[in-house]
């Protein structure tokens, strides 16, 4: 599946935020497609994650496994991504990504967006504000969840409710 | 020690060019404060980043029961209410001037003006906001799964150690008193 800068602009408008097909253009030069079968993992926990997965078509499942316990964190449907903190800033996985389809995914190197920064900052820029909207909304939420815990006095260390798991990754 | 100077003493601004700092410099307002002056309400909505020039500034966070805790004491070349140039989302700690101090201030409306006046000098800056965002989603993912795995209370405060000041734990910080005597 190749697709076209209308067709990337009409996937993932969220990272465009001049709707201009002349920016889908531009960033779509800097994807590489990468098609996965279903079950395959994409990035284990503890890996090194450098980049930007957007998700063209397929779904994915980010979970978390320790001692033998598995945790199901979320969903990925097409039209969203994962990977904007190895986007902007290369480190280590924070939980396992899989996919459950076949899936195609648009992949932006770390390395391809400090070149987009510099030769398209305007792009760049657009992408990058979304991607902070999101991560200031997911900081907001679940760091008041872990506060709220820490400072209740009658700490509970029982297993997470469903809604514990939701914004990792 | 002047605006100009303490920018370009801090990391994130060594890769503008002297005209781009001052572009950032000419958007901050610089002013002189009063012992206990709030910047920042928890709770509130905010509009202005600020950085500290000259002097101290410190972050606290109320409790239920009215107790003050100190999250953190800053001071000059620091930084804090970053998030507000991205959202309108409520301050998650007081800010208050401890003594005199000199502090600037970049209102969101002015930041947005810089992407018009100094595109250059305002995409260093949104990047250098961009990378704290990550730093602290990534301790609070790390503190969220340690929690979520049982870990004890001592290793999910360690996970939120480097975390920005508004986004502190209470417990562990110094009490300060009682919500009368700060005010």
């Amino acid at each position: 599946m190749t697709l076209s800068p209308a067709q990337l602009l009409r996937r993932f408008p969220r990272l465009f935020p001049s709707g201009q097909e002349e920016d889908a253009k531009t960033l779509l030069r800097l994807l590489n497609p990468l098609r996965l079968p279903a079950g395959e993992v994409l990035i284990e926990r503890g890996d090194l994650s450098t980049s930007l997965y957007l998700l063209a078509s397929g779904e994915l499942e980010t979970d978390l496994t320790e001692s033998g316990q598995r945790l199901i964190l979320g969903q990925v449907k097409p039209g969203s991504w994962v990977g904007e903190l190895a986007l902007i800033s290369p480190g280590t996985a924070a939980a396992r990504i899989r996919t459950v389809k076949d899936s195609t995914l648009l992949v932006l190197s770390h390395d391809a967006f400090s070149a987009l920064r510099l030769e398209h900052p305007r792009v760049a820029s657009g992408m990058l504000h979304t991607l902070m909207l999101t991560l200031v909304e997911r900081l907001r939420s679940s760091n008041a969840r872990v506060i709220r815990r820490l400072d209740s006095t009658t700490l509970q260390l029982t297993r997470p409710e469903a809604d514990d798991a939701q914004g990792i990754l | 020690m002047s605006l100009l100077h303490t920018l370009g003493n801090a990391p994130d601004f060594k890769n503008l060019s002297a005209n781009e700092l001052e572009g950032v410099e000419a958007a901050m307002t610089v002013r002189v404060y009063r012992d206990g002056h709030v910047f920042i309400r928890e709770g509130e909505p905010g509009d202005s980043l600020f950085l500290i020039i000259e002097g101290e500034v410190i972050a606290t966070r109320k409790a239920k029961d009215g107790s003050v805790t100190l999250l953190a004491r800053m001071a000059s070349g620091d930084l804090f209410g970053l998030l507000a140039l991205i959202d309108e989302g409520p301050r998650s700690a007081s800010c208050t001037a401890m003594g005199e101090v000199i502090v600037a201030s970049l209102p969101r409306r002015r930041f947005e003006q810089l992407y018009n006046s100094q595109a250059a000098a305002a995409y260093t800056f949104q990047y250098m906001i961009a990378r704290q965002l990550v730093r602290d989603v990534r301790a609070t993912n790390e503190a969220l799964i340690r929690q979520m795995l049982d870990y004890t209370e001592v290793e999910v405060h360690a996970a939120l150690q480097n975390v920005s000041v508004e986004f502190r734990p209470s417990r562990g910080g110094e009490e300060i008193g009682d919500d009368e005597s700060t005010q």
